[in-house]
């Protein structure tokens, strides 16, 4: 039973010679801890944020920015990994393939980046203007995901409609 | 991996869309369109379901040469 | 324009990206691949910026220091839980499962443990390396305890079909 081949690197996360049950079975796994850790890390990040903010500490201020930064980049890539094959969640997909959805955060985002302007430009620190970066960044990725949802759609419909018979 | 054509004119013989297919068998007609083109390996239970479905055999519809 | 996804208009039309709801079966089984492949890397990630966190606060920021370490465990937790949910179903790595089921592991942890507490009250460690050192210890023999579990659980699976 035991694979006699010196696998990879032998992490508990190594699906090198799994076969297709142990394969599906993991990848359930990692996907309910990725959402979890998501969240709880995303939580972390934006509570980090405000912490650092206040105390006025730049070291933690940069670090939480890049979190945020790192979680948000994951986010967007498992929505443009699922929208390229056109498996995004439906719901998700339909509540995010809007062009109002673009609109309306194209315009707080464009709010956040005049008041982060006309902070630093009163000679604001970064820890000051943290809050302004952290919505910019959220907004400029609802907007990237709404994009992914329209990708969802465009895909999903031209799979069918490669085999459309009616 | 090769298109399943058996599973695509047993469909069609039968009169029935993938759409109609995937309502009968419980899931989403992307997947039957994924079935069909080769891009997806069913589960046994989702061969078996499609088999009556269509009122086939696993071997008439999933298995040997197209 | 018509209901691509042929799901049901229901009035609650939210989820999340993450979310499995109403995917069907091809639907799961590419979102899982997608979210394990994500998962591998975000943990990494998390466990980096956490030892990056803790060396930067390190003896300056006691607060810095302390959500590094909260960090920390939340990434240690989630491989906890994995290891133990793989372990219950007899998936783990095998090779990973060949190289923690060593004796002389637990007794090294155990031992790296007790020594980073001696050095703590030697005032040679400070007390939050101390407490870093133990946990870590602490999550490690906990690994192993699902390592041999899935051990046991392989051989219990194998044994009932009599082979």
């Amino acid at each position: 039973m035991e694979d006699k081949t010196t696998l990879a690197s032998g992490t508990i996360f190594d699906e090198a010679g799994y076969d297709e049950m142990q394969k599906a079975e993991n990848h359930e796994i990692g996907f309910r801890l990725f959402r979890i850790m998501f969240f709880v890390v995303l939580l972390f990040a934006m509570v980090f944020i405000i912490v650092c903010s206040n105390t006025e500490n730049l070291a933690g201020t940069i670090i939480s920015l890049v979190l945020l930064a790192t979680l948000f980049g994951f986010y967007l890539l498992y929505a443009y990994m699922t929208a390229k094959r056109g498996i995004m969640n439906p719901k998700f997909a339909k509540s995010w393939s809007g062009t109002w959805v673009i609109i309306v955060y194209a315009i707080i985002a464009f709010l956040w980046v005049v008041r982060l302007i006309d902070d630093l430009c009163y000679g604001k620190e970064l820890f000051d203007v943290s809050p302004s970066i952290m919505w910019i960044i959220l907004t400029v990725e609802a907007m990237l995901m709404c994009l992914c949802a329209k990708k969802n759609n465009k895909v999903l419909k031209k799979q069918l409609e490669d085999d459309e018979e009616e | 991996m090769a298109k399943n054509l058996k599973l695509k004119s047993a469909r069609a013989a039968m009169d029935m869309s993938q759409q109609a297919l995937a309502e009968a068998v419980g899931v989403s007609r992307q997947t039957i369109n994924a079935i069909e083109k080769g891009n997806y390996n069913p589960t046994l239970n989702l061969c078996i379901d499609i088999c009556k479905a269509l009122g086939k055999t696993l071997d008439e519809i999933f298995w040997g040469n197209d | 324009m018509s209901n691509l996804y042929n799901t049901e208009e229901t009035e609650n039309n939210s989820a999340s990206l993450i979310d499995d709801f109403q995917l069907d079966e091809m639907q799961k089984a590419e979102n899982y691949k997608i979210g394990f492949q994500m998962f591998k890397v975000l943990f990494y990630i998390v466990m980096f910026i956490s030892y990056a966190m803790f060396i930067i606060s390190s003896g300056r920021n006691t607060a810095m220091m302390v959500l590094s370490f909260v960090l920390y465990a939340c990434g240690w937790t989630v491989y906890i839980i994995y290891a133990a949910k793989a372990s219950a179903k007899g998936v783990m790595n095998p090779t990973f499962v060949r190289n923690n089921t060593k004796d002389w592991q637990v007794f090294a942890y155990v031992c790296f443990m007790l020594l980073s507490v001696i050095l703590a009250l030697c005032d040679i460690y400070n007390v939050y390396q101390a407490v870093i050192w133990s946990f870590t210890m602490i999550m490690l023999i906990t690994v192993n305890c699902f390592v041999r579990r899935n051990m046991a659980v392989l051989k219990k699976q194998l044994e009932e079909d009599g082979e």
